[in-house]
């Protein structure tokens, strides 16, 4: 459905970001997106909902088929009206607007007229929201705001959501409730859902198919089960090495293992 | 450092070369004045992110200072130019205070306020400063810096030292608390920074720059007049530090180049264009160079929004890689 | 006790249309986040509009103020489409210096066509007074006031309960986060743009009949701005309100201290009392997480 080829991101001319990123999401599937800070994640999610523009980026190279058309020059408006939403990083919620407005917002392109059937829908999926409506979003914790961006993008009834680390800075349990929410939404909803993380254990579990994200490029790919057992994933993502043994110094060459696959 | 010694030398050397006018060096006066006037004003706005839109009004403040020290008891530029900056420091602390309690564009109007109540004092408060009054010229010895190719050798060796100062500044403590002022105030002051002092320090920077270029101001036209001091400059001065880049030294330098020779394109061909064009009612010839400049300077911003020193440090960065452009 | 209350009349009335001029402001900054600093202008511009519509070309006075309506308009977003579009998401400042640079193309422009002299007066409303004990009240006065309220009422319902107008805060509040939900910032900001044109320009046409139409027309606009920041900039009703209380304060201050001490007073007053209410009478408080 969503299709990227050697997409290749530059921002303000002189800094490259992607490097030829290829990747495909079908209908209906959990992605996730790993790597660390400053993969370039987060670029690959603004590439493909079109905001790179604000940022002074631009996909300089490559495309980014969406059900056969290209996107990768489309306003953002537009991608959104196409069915894909990008939540992005850090919660942001329309600060001064109640809980319920932001999410009148998040269905102002989809159905103006049946908005409470669907408000309805973001309630039952997040029933804390039911009893905030009418708090002002911006003073809400991390994880109520977490629930509202969500809220929102789900308003809009999605093909493919974009989900940009739901799970910073909110407590494990939280985290875990939000990731059952998104499970539940892919299967009731049938939406796609590209996650990402850095929190990879969690993500690897939701997912069904991942991607690993390095300076720029994507060095591993696969089923999620598969990625879970890589030797390299469960060092350098999931911190887990010869498991209950101490590390020896002399075997600190991990960093050359890195290199092959950069 | 090769660079710059060359570049203060031919600084030094400008006005001997044959096909500099008194024009020109009018002009750089004019500039270098604006420059130190600048330099503060992207001191507080741009660096501690604190807007002031009165800053000619603490311009005039030192101006007047400084003149009527002059005038009325005969004190040379040398002795007065301090105390001018001081007294506008006075003042603009005095005027920094609400920034206690407001934020961004709710400061900007207490700056205005400024502008405007300042101005009313200088015109009902004082019959000899709504009239206007002559100043000595500035004197080493026995020689009188009164006409442009002499004052040359004042105003830029001052703007050269301010300039100095003020990216010195910039690069210690006090310039590092502006900026995480600017940025986050609340976090700065998790981190132990007194923003409120810090603010205050930022304003008496700024408006200190301001009184010291009053100051030459009105030992450079030998007079003092408040219609010098308006809002439309106020508004100049921000926009010059605008385009340049905020929270660039650099940046404010570019700024006032531009935007100087901008304004004198219009001064000049305003008159020439409005005689030409006779057909056209009174006041068009200038009205039609308005749009222009303010069409570009409206293309440019809508272009580089960031500024020039953005545009330069991008240039930078591109020529650093060339020929791989990243 | 006879002039007190002159003053206090001369003050609403004068109040009134700073606050009509103000409601733009508010108008542009709630749903664009921009300190519009060629409101001064549009009212100009507008009111120059309505004089060559029904003096050059000799109109009928209702069409012409249709149609400048409609032109102001047409202004708006004219504005909006050339300069702002480019500018969405980008540093506040830029934003605010290309209005400034606005006002000096737009004063530019009304002194290319028409010349920098005053033009020719135009009447709109009858002369006719009224004598309330020894205070004087025109017809303007009750039109500028009656039409200030009513926009503003206008505005305030809008804002709270029409989907354009929610659509309108959610914009003030970020352009990414709106774009990236598939609502259109651009016609957002169009519309919202477009109105304040429109509400510059009814303003521009009651004070040029007053005043007379010459450049001096745009300097009103000084005056509405700390009208606006009184009330808060995101506040129609607040801008009302602002324009009123700095229309009483200049007239009082300046009746009994003379010397059009009334403005920087007006400023004082505005800097002593956001010591108190740092956001305006009914702004929105900014909510700051560290």
């Amino acid at each position: 459905m969503l299709k990227l080829s050697n997409v290749e991101v530059k921002y303000a001319g002189v800094i490259l970001v992607l490097r030829g990123v290829s990747l495909e999401i079908g209908k209906g599937t959990i992605v996730s997106l790993l790597g660390s800070n400053g993969a370039g994640k987060t670029t690959t999610l603004k590439a493909i909902s079109g905001l790179l523009h604000t940022e002074l980026g631009e996909v300089t190279a490559g495309t980014i088929e969406y059900d056969g058309c290209r996107i990768d020059k489309m306003d953002p408006e537009q991608i959104a009206k196409m069915g894909i939403i990008q939540v992005m990083e850090g919660r942001r919620v329309l600060e001064h607007l109640t809980v319920e407005e932001n999410l009148r917002l998040g269905g102002y392109i989809r159905n103006r007229d049946n908005i409470t059937k669907d408000l309805d829908m973001v309630y039952d999926y997040f029933p804390k929201l039911r009893s905030l409506r009418n708090s002002t979003s911006g003073y809400l914790s991390g994880g109520e705001q977490q629930m509202v961006v969500m809220g929102r993008a789900m308003m809009a009834h999605p093909r493919i959501m974009l989900l940009d680390e739901p799970s910073m800075g909110l407590a494990p349990l939280i985290v875990d409730e939000i990731f059952e929410i998104i499970k539940k939404f892919n299967a009731e909803e049938k939406s796609s859902i590209l996650i990402v993380e850095q929190n990879a254990r969690t993500a690897l579990g939701v997912s069904e198919y991942a991607y690993v994200l390095e300076n720029g490029r994507v060095v591993l790919d696969g089923p999620s089960s598969k990625l879970a057992d890589n030797e390299d994933i469960k060092e350098f993502y999931l911190g887990l090495s010869k498991i209950g043994e101490k590390k020896s110094y002399r075997d600190v060459k991990h960093y050359k293992r890195r290199k092959r696959w950069l | 450092m090769v660079m710059s010694i060359c570049g203060l030398i031919m600084l030094f050397v400008l006005p001997e070369l044959p096909y500099v006018s008194g024009y020109i060096l009018r002009l750089i006066i004019g500039a270098s004045i604006a420059l130190i006037i600048c330099l503060g004003l992207n001191i507080l706005t741009g660096y501690c992110g604190q807007l002031n839109i009165g800053q000619s009004a603490f311009v005039m403040v030192g101006a007047f200072t400084s003149a009527l020290l002059n005038s009325k008891f005969g004190l040379p530029f040398w002795a007065t130019f301090i105390p001018a900056g001081l007294a506008a420091a006075t003042v603009g602390v005095f005027f920094g205070i609400p920034s206690v309690r407001l934020k961004g564009l709710y400061l900007a109007l207490t700056t205005l306020g400024a502008q405007i109540i300042l101005a009313w004092i200088a015109l009902f408060g004082f019959p000899i400063t709504a009239a206007g009054f002559s100043v000595d010229p500035i004197k080493i010895g026995s020689i009188a810096f009164n006409t442009p190719q002499k004052f040359y050798y004042i105003a830029i060796p001052f703007a050269v030292v301010m300039t100095f100062f003020a990216k010195n500044m910039m690069r210690s403590k006090p310039g590092r608390a502006f900026i995480a002022v600017r940025d986050n105030d609340k976090a700065a002051e998790g981190m132990g920074i007194d923003i409120f002092r810090y603010k205050l320090l930022a304003f008496a920077i700024c408006t200190f720059y301001a009184g010291v270029a009053g100051s030459l101001l009105v030992h450079y036209m030998m007079w003092a007049q408040l219609e010098s001091f308006t809002l439309q400059d106020s508004i100049w001065y921000l926009v010059m530090i605008i385009v340049g880049g905020l929270g660039s030294i650099e940046g404010t330098i570019f700024g006032v180049i531009f935007i100087t020779v901008l304004k004198e394109i219009v001064f000049v061909i305003g008159p020439i264009a409005e005689t030409k064009l006779s057909f056209l009612p009174m006041g068009a010839g200038s009205g039609l160079l308005l749009i222009i400049i303010g069409g570009m300077a409206i293309l440019f911003l809508t272009v580089e929004p960031r500024g020039l020193a953005h545009r330069w440090n991008l240039f930078k960065a591109y020529y650093r890689l060339w020929p791989f452009g990243y | 006790m006879e002039f007190i209350g002159s003053l206090i009349i001369s003050g609403l009335m004068n109040g009134a249309i700073y606050g009509l001029v103000a409601l733009g402001f508010v108008l542009i900054y709630k749903s664009s986040s921009v300190l519009n600093f060629s409101q001064g202008h549009m009212l100009l511009l507008g009111a120059y509009t309505f004089w060559f519509f029904k003096s050059s070309m000799g109109l009928n006075l209702y069409l012409s103020l249709l149609l400048a309506i409609g032109v102001g308009f047409l202004i708006g977003i004219l504005i909006e489409r050339l300069t702002l579009r480019r500018l969405i998401g980008q540093p506040l400042i830029s934003m605010i210096t290309v209005t400034i640079f606005l006002s000096l193309v737009i004063e530019g422009f009304v002194s290319l066509i028409w010349g920098s002299y005053p033009l020719q007066h135009i009447a709109i409303f009858s002369n006719q007074c009224f004598n309330i004990g020894n205070c004087v009240l025109t017809t303007q006065n009750l039109y500028a006031f009656g039409l200030a309220f009513s926009t503003a009422l206008a505005l305030v319902l809008f804002f709270r309960y029409t989907n354009l107008g929610l659509a309108m805060r959610g914009v003030a509040e970020g352009h990414q986060i709106m774009q990236g939900m598939g609502i259109s910032v651009k016609k957002i900001l169009n519309i919202s743009w477009g109105i304040a044109g429109m509400a510059a320009t009814i303003g521009g046409i009651i004070l040029g009949s007053t005043l007379g139409f010459r450049l001096g027309l745009s300097h009103i606009g000084l005056l509405a701005i700390p009208a606006a920041f009184i009330g808060g900039l995101e506040s129609p009703e607040g801008a009302i309100l602002g324009g009123l209380l700095i229309g009483l304060c200049e007239s009082i201050v300046s009746g009994y201290v003379g010397n059009a001490a009334g403005v920087p007073a007006a400023f004082l007053i505005l800097i002593v009392g956001m010591i108190f209410k740092p956001y305006g009478l009914f702004g929105l408080v900014k909510i700051e997480r560290v």
